[in-house]
């Protein structure tokens, strides 16, 4: 279902911008693209958890990737990408929404030290495009400690 | 057959039930052998049984119904009376049948079992008293009707009425020997939940019902809940039009009479549960070799279906316990001055928005001491921790993994498995458990259970900006922080607030300064304070006063306006979010804002709100006029009550053992950047050594009270604080105590006040 732990299969992913990097996610994850949705906050959640969206009656977590994946972003974005790589649906906030392109596995090239959120790249005509497992960024990012502000003395996060 | 499979599993469900409906009656008439009624309603279902079968062509479904209903026959007519041996006999034969059945649902025969020896059996007892033996292998010995089709019931049976198919296709499969997945929905709540106390007319009467496929069940209260969440989108809307207002409000009784009624159609007797255990405790009194009477109360109390079978093995298990370890044996009940047999009494009640399930027997009751032994021995508590725990405290441990202080393990009970998973299936559903014992008198289980958990009402609150929900069950009260005379509720402890409510002490959360949306000044004089209880602990949240700005609470106005109720469909957050352990999932409110729910238990958990022991004293005592200084009493670690003037109290903390430290002949407590000296009341008092060596395990609780005193912070370490008094009369000086500044009269006790100054200099 989603892309493979090595190499990653699928072949339609859809892209978008954050910051000026470019990335993908394989597009039959992808849900719905929101845009200008209220998000509301949710206090005492990991830095990178921006708040939540509802949409067609679920609550949907709004996650800001461009920390676990080390892009500063442009201000003022408001997409909304929802993806469901598993049971739960996520949105990723991004910058602007590209298109969907078409890669064959044996155009993918893989990073050094596969276990990070990006999986491979893909020299696309003017760009190199970031394969994203949304699964990996999703885990890596939300096990931190919550930004607080509260009280100490929170229950940690217990990692998985 | 053709396509009879759509008919064998109605014929399966349908026996199913009369098997449960069977073994109540079996019981029933052990408890009243002469009942005609009773035996006449086992004598039908049998014979139905038979009757079926023969259409189906279950041969040995058949003869083995064929020799009950020829034991029955002589039952009814008096040729034979019952003993132990004819009742174990009819149990062995409701056993055998179900086990047919099972194999008929799995692979659609009977199976290889042979009955033939259990059913010489029945016709040998019964041919007892009398001469002719029947012959067995002649189904059809007796006239039969065999039915044209099944689905016309015997109409004098205890069944309801044959199914209107939702659909054309045959049931879906059964889940093995358990009750079957369709539900009637009852017209009236069935009756007969009672077992063993006289029973009235055990047939039911057939009720108008239907079966329903609890898919589509379901489906329809999705759809309701998006109903609700579309009513509430459209009572926001402003609209002066009286047409679009009347119909507006139309739709609102509307949309809320279909809600109540898709919840209910949820809504399943716990009697379905009860059902099977007066068995169960039969077979396992048996099996223990104990004489137990057993009571079933409220069975008729209703819970929602997707919870009901989560609590049948938790009880189940309670059930095991109470018999086998609970009651006693019957020669040492008799030596105990008890009745021979044990009562084990189930109850169901509605409480407060929730079903409360309790399970007490009068035996032995658990043994207080060796819970604590164990639970030193196992390193959950260090001993010394262990000695100050109240008896109830001590019994929490029994929910720990493996604990189990049965001197032998059973093969009914005792692995120590139990407990914790009894805790954690009860609490997966959303409940609690709570255990009272008595040593020599019994033991009582009590398990909440959330009603449901879809649509609740529920109270909005606001606070710096932002609404979250607050469920309506646990809430007791509203009281503005503002007094009507002006001043504040809320009492100076700095770091740990508290509210005096109708004489109890409370604590309170400042919700944005938990959250971290802002600093606690506004709410301080202007806002509400919400009085939940969750856990039979009690404490108030603080949010705004009214709608977001802070202006000062000027009464019920303000308060309707600071929080609304609203009936919200709960979402669930997704697992990142819940595990933050603070909010309990989120809703979507009638504007289309999202509004994270609290989760009350977690707030408590993560604000680390200081154990404050409820106040002993009477309610009238507390509204002595007190217009004197006010003091903060606690109890020191030998158990003596001493007074701390308030106005030095800084905060409440609370420490582990392993936070203190010692430095050359102090002990200090670090704190932020620094150190805080550390005093013992006892220790102070001059009476009894606190054992400063005491080897307090590094997690033992300190509870230290932290005042300000000489210019300096000083923590006073106590065993507990009990409550904030005002003082009945001036301070008495007295003479020559010890760290002692005088006694002062406290909610008409004499109390002695610390002498603070005296510790600080000392320090």
């Amino acid at each position: 279902m989603t892309s493979a732990t090595v190499i990653p299969v699928a072949r339609r992913w859809c892209s978008f911008l954050l910051g000026d990097e470019c990335f993908a996610v394989d597009s039959s994850l992808v849900v719905e693209v929101l845009r200008s949705r209220r998000l509301t906050r949710v206090p005492l959640a990991a830095r990178g958890v921006l708040g939540l969206v509802q949409l067609r009656g679920r609550i949907v977590p709004v996650i800001d990737p461009a920390e676990p994946l080390a892009v500063s972003r442009r201000a003022g974005a408001n997409t909304h990408l929802v993806i469901a790589p598993g049971e739960e649906w996520y949105g990723l906030l991004v910058d602007e929404m590209l298109d969907v392109i078409e890669i064959a596995p044996e155009q993918v090239e893989r990073p050094t030290g596969g276990t990070g959120p990006v999986q491979g790249t893909f020299a696309a005509a003017d760009r190199l495009v970031h394969l994203l497992d949304p699964e990996r960024m999703i885990h890596s990012l939300v096990w931190q400690r919550p930004a607080t502000g509260g009280r100490p003395g929170l229950p940690p996060n217990t990692a998985p | 057959m053709g396509d009879n499979s759509e008919f064998i599993g109605e014929f399966l469900v349908e026996s199913t039930e009369n098997l449960d409906q069977l073994d109540r009656d079996l019981l029933a008439l052990e408890a009243e052998p002469g009942d005609p009624q009773r035996l006449a309603s086992i004598f039908r279902t049998v014979h139905t049984i038979k009757g079926n079968s023969g259409f189906f062509g279950f041969s040995k479904l058949g003869a083995l119904a064929h020799s009950g209903e020829h034991l029955l026959g002589r039952l009814r007519d008096g040729k034979l009376s019952l003993d132990d041996r004819i009742t174990g006999t009819l149990y062995s034969m409701v056993d055998a049948v179900r086990s047919i059945l099972r194999a008929i649902e799995a692979t659609g025969t009977e199976g290889e079992q042979d009955f033939r020896e259990l059913s010489r059996q029945l016709a040998a007892v019964a041919a007892e008293e009398s001469a002719p033996v029947v012959e067995l292998d002649s189904p059809t010995a007796e006239p039969d009707a065999p039915r044209p089709e099944p689905s016309s019931a015997e109409p004098s049976s205890a069944e309801p009425h044959p199914a209107t198919r939702a659909q054309a296709e045959p049931l879906p499969a059964l889940p093995r020997a358990e009750p079957p997945r369709a539900e009637p929905v009852a017209a009236a709540p069935a009756a007969a939940p009672e077992v063993v106390t006289a029973a009235p007319a055990a047939s039911a009467v057939a009720e108008s019902t239907v079966r329903v496929d609890v898919d589509l069940l379901a489906s329809i209260l999705d759809l309701v809940g998006e109903l609700v969440l579309a009513r509430n989108e459209l009572k926001s809307i402003e609209t002066e039009d009286p047409a679009v207002l009347a119909a507006t409000q139309r739709i609102h009784t509307v949309t809320n009479a279909l809600q109540e009624t898709a919840v209910k159609t949820r809504m399943q007797p716990v009697e379905h549960v009860f059902s099977r255990f007066p068995r169960t405790v039969r077979d396992l009194a048996k099996a223990c070799g104990k004489e137990v009477v057993f009571t079933v109360d409220g069975a008729d109390t209703e819970l929602d279906r997707t919870l009901i079978e989560s609590i049948r093995d938790p009880l189940t298990h309670l059930i095991r316990n109470a018999i086998d370890h609970g009651v006693e044996s019957p020669e040492v009940r008799l030596a105990a001055g008890k009745p021979r047999a044990g009562k084990v009494a189930l109850r169901a009640f509605n409480e407060s928005g929730r079903v409360t399930i309790e399970l007490a027997d009068d035996g032995g009751g658990i043994d207080v001491e060796r819970v604590r032994e164990k639970a030193v021995a196992r390193g959950l508590v260090p001993a010394a921790a262990a000695a100050a725990l109240a008896d109830d405290e001590v019994l929490q441990f029994i929910f720990e993994p493996g604990f189990s202080t049965a001197r032998e393990v059973t093969s009914v009970s005792g692995r120590g498995v139990g407990m914790d998973v009894v805790r954690t299936n009860i609490e997966a559903i959303g409940g609690t458990v709570e255990i009272h014992s008595r040593r020599g008198a019994g033991t009582t289980v009590r398990v909440h259970v959330p009603l449901t958990l879809a649509i609740m009402p529920a109270l909005v609150v606001h606070v710096a900006g932002e609404r979250f929900a607050i469920p309506q069950a646990a809430v007791s009260e509203l009281v503005p922080v503002r007094k009507t005379g002006g001043g504040s509720r809320i009492e100076g402890l700095a770091d740990a607030p508290v509210m005096r409510v109708r004489g109890r002490l409370v604590p309170v959360v400042f919700l944005d300064a938990f959250l971290g949306l802002r600093q606690a000044t506004a709410c301080r004089e202007a806002g509400t304070v919400v009085l939940v209880r969750v856990d039979d602990r009690e404490y108030g949240i603080v949010v705004d006063g009214s709608t977001g700005s802070g202006h000062s609470g000027r009464g019920c106005r303000d308060l309707l306006e600071s929080a609304s109720l609203s009936t919200i469909v709960v979402k669930p957050i997704g697992g990142v979010l819940a595990a933050l352990g603070l909010y309990s999932g989120a809703t979507v409110l009638g504007d289309g804002g999202v509004v994270l729910i609290l989760d009350l238990r977690g707030v408590a958990r993560a604000a680390e709100l200081p154990a404050i022991e409820r106040a002993a004293e009477p309610p009238g005592v507390a509204q002595v006029a007190a217009a004197g200084e006010r003091y903060l009493v606690c109890q020191t670690r030998i158990g003596r009550r001493v007074a701390l003037p308030l106005a030095e109290v800084v905060r409440l903390e609370k420490y582990r053992a392993r936070d203190v430290q010692v430095a050359g002949p102090r002990r200090v407590v670090r704190r932020g950047d620094g150190f805080t000296p550390l005093a013992d009341a006892d220790g102070l008092l001059g009476a009894g050594q606190p054992a400063a060596g005491r080897p307090a395990g590094p997690e033992a609780g300190v509870n230290v009270v932290v005042v300000r005193v000489s210019g300096m912070e000083l923590g006073i370490a106590v065993d507990r604080i009990i409550d904030v008094v005002g003082a009945e009369s001036p301070l008495q000086a007295a003479l020559s105590a010890a760290g002692v500044t005088g006694t002062v009269a406290l909610a008409g006790q004499a109390t002695e006040v610390l002498d603070l100054a005296g510790a600080a200099a000392g320090v």
